[in-house]
């Protein structure tokens, strides 16, 4: 049973946050946007990933630090991402309830 | 840069944390150069601006979400309740004490009802300060529809006070709590101009508050002394009010004639102050429709004795007598109506011709 205190994940930010866990050291806004589109083929733009990153920082699920800036990127420099272990449980606890809900449905996913 | 393109970048700084917008640019310059490489300049720089407005907009979008989840409706609602009451509060209190600005479309009630909305929204800022600014929003955007879809012609200060009064009363309630000193100070500015700006009527010339004690509504009793010496005494209904924009004073009567028929009857009085001279005219409806011009820049008169008025009428074609109306006014609920009428060209009256004493209707 879930407590008061548990973050609940919405959408956008389950995705994101499973990008960040898979990217590991070299999470940031252009490799989650394309690791987002690559696995999930979600189109997200770079807005939203900031704002999905900014909320979830708030929250405590992820935290940031900023690299060198580069002269490719204009001299501004990269956000890295990493995932928090608060981050990691509200990813399980997620997982746990969506296969629990899930488990013993036929047609979950759409098929007869 | 473009400048729509600099447009851009600048409102996503302002919507980003420190930081989060440089990497933003960053990750799309980075991109940027990658497809430049693997497409072209042309092909890159299309990607590059389409996908900065698609962030712009994600942002907005979900900034605009976040906003709206964390404003108190529950607060917002209470107090938005709470100023119908105290608005229909105010004006029943006015119908009482100052009949003239009880009216809905009043822009100098409006006024008169501020600080009561600043004290609403200062009690609801106590809970969450956001209330009083959605507040001040919702009630913006309800003025201004009520404003566009209604079907009655609405004067313009009213149009303007509504618009201001309640947004701004909201707003400066929520501001009280942080600077109470500034905000006093604008508020006194505000309510001063205000009261000055939206004195009903707007732009009445100076003159027209001769006849002011005619706004309200009336009762009396009437006396008509007929030809035959007869005096008839019959009931009265009287009720005045400032049309076009409050430049002018429209007073209508009725009530049986001697003759005991219904008699309706309005009369507008304006004065112009560019010709600086009154014009009067008088409509009766019932039992005929007829127009009498009473008083204009070539005939007739009207003058200013205290707070009684006196008007000479322009005598009608074809009429022998010379008529004149008495306005003798005694307080701001009591006043009689005196015709006198003269028949050898204004040497002797005779006085009280009809006569109606009318007190104001509660």
């Amino acid at each position: 049973m879930g407590t008061r205190d548990e973050v609940l994940l919405g959408t956008l930010e389950h995705i994101v946050l499973l990008a960040v866990l898979r990217l590991g050291s070299d999470a940031y806004g252009a490799t989650i946007r394309d690791e987002i589109a690559r696995r999930g083929g979600r189109d997200m733009s770079f807005g939203a990933v900031y704002v999905t990153l900014q909320r979830m920082e708030s929250k405590g699920l992820v935290t940031s630090q900023l690299g060198e800036p580069t002269a490719e990127r204009g001299g501004r420099a990269k956000r890295f991402f990493q995932v928090t272990a608060q981050g990691r449980q509200a990813v399980r606890r997620l997982q746990d309830v969506v296969g629990a809900m899930a488990k013993g449905l036929k047609h979950a996913r759409g098929t007869t | 840069m473009r400048t729509h393109t600099m447009w851009a970048t600048r409102m996503l700084s302002r919507l980003l944390r420190d930081g989060d917008a440089t990497a933003l640019l960053g990750d799309l310059a980075e991109e940027r150069v990658r497809r430049m490489t693997r497409d072209s300049r042309a092909d890159a720089a299309r990607w590059y601006q389409r996908e900065l407005y698609r962030s712009l907009a994600a942002v907005l979008r979900l900034r605009t979400i976040e906003c709206v989840r964390a404003v108190p409706w529950g607060i917002v609602a209470a107090a938005y309740v709470v100023i119908g009451l105290y608005e229909f509060a105010a004006m029943w209190l006015l119908s009482r004490t100052w009949p003239e600005v009880a009216e809905w479309t009043s822009a100098l009630r409006l006024v008169l009802e501020f600080p009561g909305i600043i004290v609403i929204a200062y009690a609801a800022a106590t809970f969450r300060r956001s209330a009083a600014f959605v507040l001040g929003a919702l009630m913006l955007c309800v003025a201004g529809l009520l404003n566009l879809f209604t079907t009655e012609a609405i004067p313009t200060p009213y149009i303007i006070a509504s618009l201001v009064v309640g947004p701004l009363g909201a707003v400066f309630g929520g501001l009280l709590r942080r600077a109470p000193i500034v905000v006093a100070s604008v508020l006194a500015l505000f309510v001063m101009a205000g009261s000055a700006s939206a004195q009903e009527p707007a732009r009445t010339p100076q003159e027209l508050d001769a006849f002011a004690f005619l706004i309200g509504k009336w009762e009396g009793t009437g006396k008509t002394r007929l030809p035959d010496g007869k005096v008839v005494e019959y009931p009265i209904t009287w009720i005045g009010r400032y049309i076009l924009d409050g430049t002018a004073i429209a007073d209508d009567g009725r009530g049986p004639a001697p003759d005991g028929s219904l008699a309706v009857g309005i009369t507008f009085r304006q004065y112009d102050s560019t010709r600086k001279a009154w014009i009067i005219e008088f409509l009766s409806l019932v039992p005929t429709s007829q127009l009498f011009r009473q008083v204009y820049p070539g005939g007739g008169s009207v003058s200013v004795q205290g707070r009684n008025v006196i008007l000479h009428l322009e005598r009608p074609a074809g009429k022998a007598a010379l008529i004149r109306e008495n306005y003798l006014v005694s307080d701001n609920d009591n006043w009689v109506y005196r015709l006198d009428e003269s028949m050898d060209g204004g040497k002797s009256w005779d006085e009280g011709r009809t006569q109606i004493t009318l007190r104001r209707s509660k």
